[in-house]
């Protein structure tokens, strides 16, 4: 692996078996992380963004777990590691994560300063005031007073919570973050707030970033190379001046075209709904809505071509 | 607007294509008093969610609007289809005979007519039915807002039979099957026999579009509509609420927090900020040229889907966090958190001390900000 890049992952499976089937919720999916790189995780609802997420840290929540692939990080292979070496060497210190919709899960019963000291103490084995101190030094930079490590987190705005769980996925100081819908549910305003921090702190912790979110407006104001991910699968990445200006994927070409603009108006959309991933068709698992589709589509599964100077799509029309 | 206006007065400046005129419009929710409060005889304190708002929605026009998380988006759409009592002010909505014929049996005739609009905040509840059928509301959540265990044909028949609405089991059948059609559910039959967890969100949202056209309204309340809907099939809810506005003539108040929906899809924008309206005028005005300094914070925070901006950090004009509606500070509500208010050392009294009104600064357009 060479040494700018932050993470490789190579054809990765991480499924979920649940009694009604095996949800295969991230389906063969490679890409590479370079470091101080901001790459964004983008697709509808379902299509497995957060389960990538989770697994980069190896952590997909029950009854889900990583099928196959790897996850390499220094040389190490995530997905092979056993929880031991995980909690020891990786979580937290080398990749750490904004869950989607952790604000509103902040302990209620814990100052703000307590839960930001635990993984302080767990991990670096300070005392309890030693760790409260070294929270209060983060805080400044997510744009929080010091002074709210002693508040609990119902006294706190939605906007100041999440500061609280960037500062936290930060205090170990680790080399990749993913955000996974970190503004979905603000305000517009605390939206674009969250936003330039983000692309603050990535200059100044020199952190490779992975954003997650359904918004490609959003994507289009903070990430460098953007994945788009369709049912499990990862169908197109670029980089975001080249995909935003020539998507090839039917799909990216879609959802582009859904995104509402103030340059002109007009409302598209992409009609039918994904396969259910318990039992996705065969072929290219956007046949059913690609206004394209042609035999072929639905016998093969479409590889990864390149067509672009960053970019790659997994569409026959390409091949 | 002045407290001795009667709603003579009010009814006499609409013009022939308005059909709900909201006037002075108030509605506080008491704060729950612990037994302390009660024994040492505290004031009651009220969440002034909507205070003191007035704006006109004309005939088949979709009038957004946007703010800020508890602003009070939802407290007004839900009073104006009556839903909550108002604490005060006037609902004029404009009824047709057949209405008029019916409020008139129901009440005995006791019901005020001004120049054939109805005042919806003088209706005692007991007499709303008729008018329950023009008024409709269209809630975020369409997974909890059907139920799982019905057909589509049976969720969509039950408000028909409540309202008396087709004479026999198939015309209600054929009703249920146009509106079906209308908002593009199609083939109508097999949608109609379907359960709603066969449907996608996006489907189930236009069900429950479907389901408000039935009654043949002439206002609907669409509250975040598309909050929960996917991006990839946002546009197809939308596409069925214009048409709301174009095929079928009814008006729409668009409750949403995202002002490039509203722009795209609204003919008028609203601006509310703790209550109050601090903005109003076309949804080209709003978003080309606004003028309240909340606004401008609004609209400079819109993400655009245009990656050439990635490294422009961006300069949101507003300070602080979000008041509460509780504590609501005097003068001009937004004055804590207005840059505008720090760079204009000249309007800083008034701010402080002045509520400010709406003025209309250019045709259609109204600001309430000392500024202009
Ligand atoms: N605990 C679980 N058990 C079973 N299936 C799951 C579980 N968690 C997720 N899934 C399924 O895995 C797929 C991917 O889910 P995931 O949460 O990763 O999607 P996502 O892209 O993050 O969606 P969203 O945009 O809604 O957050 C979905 O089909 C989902 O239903
Ligand atoms: N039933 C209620 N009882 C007491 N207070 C309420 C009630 N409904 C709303 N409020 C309060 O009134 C204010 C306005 O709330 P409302 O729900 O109208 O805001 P909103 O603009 O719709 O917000 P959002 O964008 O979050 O939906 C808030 O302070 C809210 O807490
Ligand atoms: S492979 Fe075929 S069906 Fe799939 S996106 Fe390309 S053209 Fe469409
Ligand atoms: S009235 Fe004063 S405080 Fe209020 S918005 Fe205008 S300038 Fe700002
Ligand atoms: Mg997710
Ligand atoms: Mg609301």
């Amino acid at each position: 692996m060479s040494s700018d890049l932050a993470l490789d992952v190579r054809d990765l499976k991480v499924y979920y078996y649940t009694y009604a089937g095996v949800v295969k919720a991230v389906e063969g999916v490679s890409f590479q992380l370079r470091k101080g790189e901001t790459l964004g995780l983008a697709g509808e609802s379902g299509c497995g963004k957060s389960t990538l997420g989770f697994s980069l840290m190896n952590l997909v929540p029950p009854p889900g777990r990583i099928a196959g692939g790897s996850i390499y990080l220094d040389g190490m292979d995530i997905a092979k590691m056993s929880e031991e070496e995980l909690r020891r060497k990786i979580r937290w210190k080398k990749i750490s994560m904004v869950f989607q919709g952790a604000m509103n899960a902040l302990t209620p019963v814990y100052k703000i300063g307590d839960q930001l000291a635990e993984p302080l103490m767990v991990h670096k084995g300070l005392e309890k005031n030693e760790a409260i101190e070294e929270a209060k030094k983060i805080l400044p930079k997510v744009g929080l007073d010091p002074e709210i490590v002693n508040r609990y987190p119902h006294e706190l705005s939605g906007g100041m919570k999440q500061r609280v769980m960037i500062a936290m996925a930060l205090v170990l100081r680790p080399e990749v973050v993913i955000a996974d819908e970190p503004t979905t549910a603000l305000d517009v305003i605390v939206q674009a707030q969250i936003l330039n921090l983000l692309k603050s702190l990535k200059k100044e912790f020199n952190i490779s970033l992975i954003l997650i979110s359904h918004d490609l407006s959003i994507m289009a104001e903070v990430v460098e190379r953007l994945a788009i991910m369709y049912a499990g699968k990862m169908v197109e990445i670029g980089s975001s001046d080249e995909l935003f200006a020539d998507p090839k994927h039917p799909y990216t070409q879609g959802l582009l075209k859904s995104i509402p603009k103030l340059t002109e108006k007009g409302l598209h959309y992409i009609p039918g709904t994904p396969p259910d991933l318990r039992n996705p068709p065969q072929g290219c698992r956007f046949a059913d809505r690609c206004p394209f589709v042609f035999d072929k589509c639905r016998r093969e599964e479409p590889p990864m071509f390149k067509v672009g100077e960053t970019q790659y799509a997994a569409c026959w029309l390409y091949e | 607007m002045t407290k001795e206006f009667t709603p003579q007065d009010y009814v006499k400046e609409l013009g022939e294509d308005d059909l709900l005129a909201v006037r002075d419009l108030v509605k506080y929710f008491p704060i729950r008093r612990s037994v302390i409060d009660v024994i040492a005889r505290r004031r009651q304190k009220f969440v002034r969610a909507v205070d003191h708002i007035s704006f006109d929605i004309k005939k088949g026009v979709i009038f957004s609007l946007v703010g800020e998380s508890g602003c009070g988006k939802t407290t007004t759409g839900m009073t104006l289809v009556r839903l909550y009592d108002p604490t005060s002010g006037h609902i004029f909505f404009k009824v047709d005979e057949e209405t008029r014929k019916k409020l008139d049996d129901i009440s005995g005739g006791r019901i005020k007519f001004y120049d054939g609009y109805v005042d919806l905040a003088q209706v005692p509840s007991k007499w709303m039915k008729p008018l329950r059928t023009k008024l409709q509301i269209i809630f975020q959540d369409p997974y909890s807002s059907l139920n799982p265990a019905y057909r589509i044909r049976d969720i969509l028949m039950e408000p028909l039979i409540i309202h008396g609405i087709g004479d026999s089991p198939e015309e209600r059948y054929e009703i249920i099957l146009k509106a079906l059609e209308a908002v593009k559910l199609v083939p109508a039959e097999d949608i109609a026999n379907r359960f709603p967890h066969m449907l996608s969100g996006g489907q189930r949202q236009r069900v429950n579009i479907a389901k408000a056209l039935l009654l043949n309204p002439s206002f609907v309340v669409a509250d975040e509509p598309i909050a929960m809907i996917d991006v990839s099939l946002r546009a197809e809810v939308l596409l069925s609420i214009l048409d709301l506005k174009e095929k079928f003539g009814v008006s729409v108040l668009f409750i949403t927090h995202d002002l490039t929906i509203a722009y795209n899809i609204s003919d008028y924008i609203g601006v509310m900020y703790l209550g109050k309206l601090v903005e109003l005028g076309s949804a080209e005005q709003i978003i080309k040229n606004p003028l309240h300094p909340y606004t401008q914070a609004l609209v400079a925070a819109i993400p655009i889907p245009d990656p050439k901006r990635r490294h422009i950090i961006k300069d949101i004009r507003i300070k602080g966090e979000i008041t509460s509606a509780v504590n609501v500070p005097p003068g001009c509500r937004f004055h804590p958190r207005c840059v505008a208010f720090d760079e204009h050392p000249e309007v800083q009294a008034r701010c402080k001390a002045e509520e400010p009104r709406l003025i209309e600064v250019e045709k259609g357009h109204y600001v309430a900000c000392h500024l202009y």
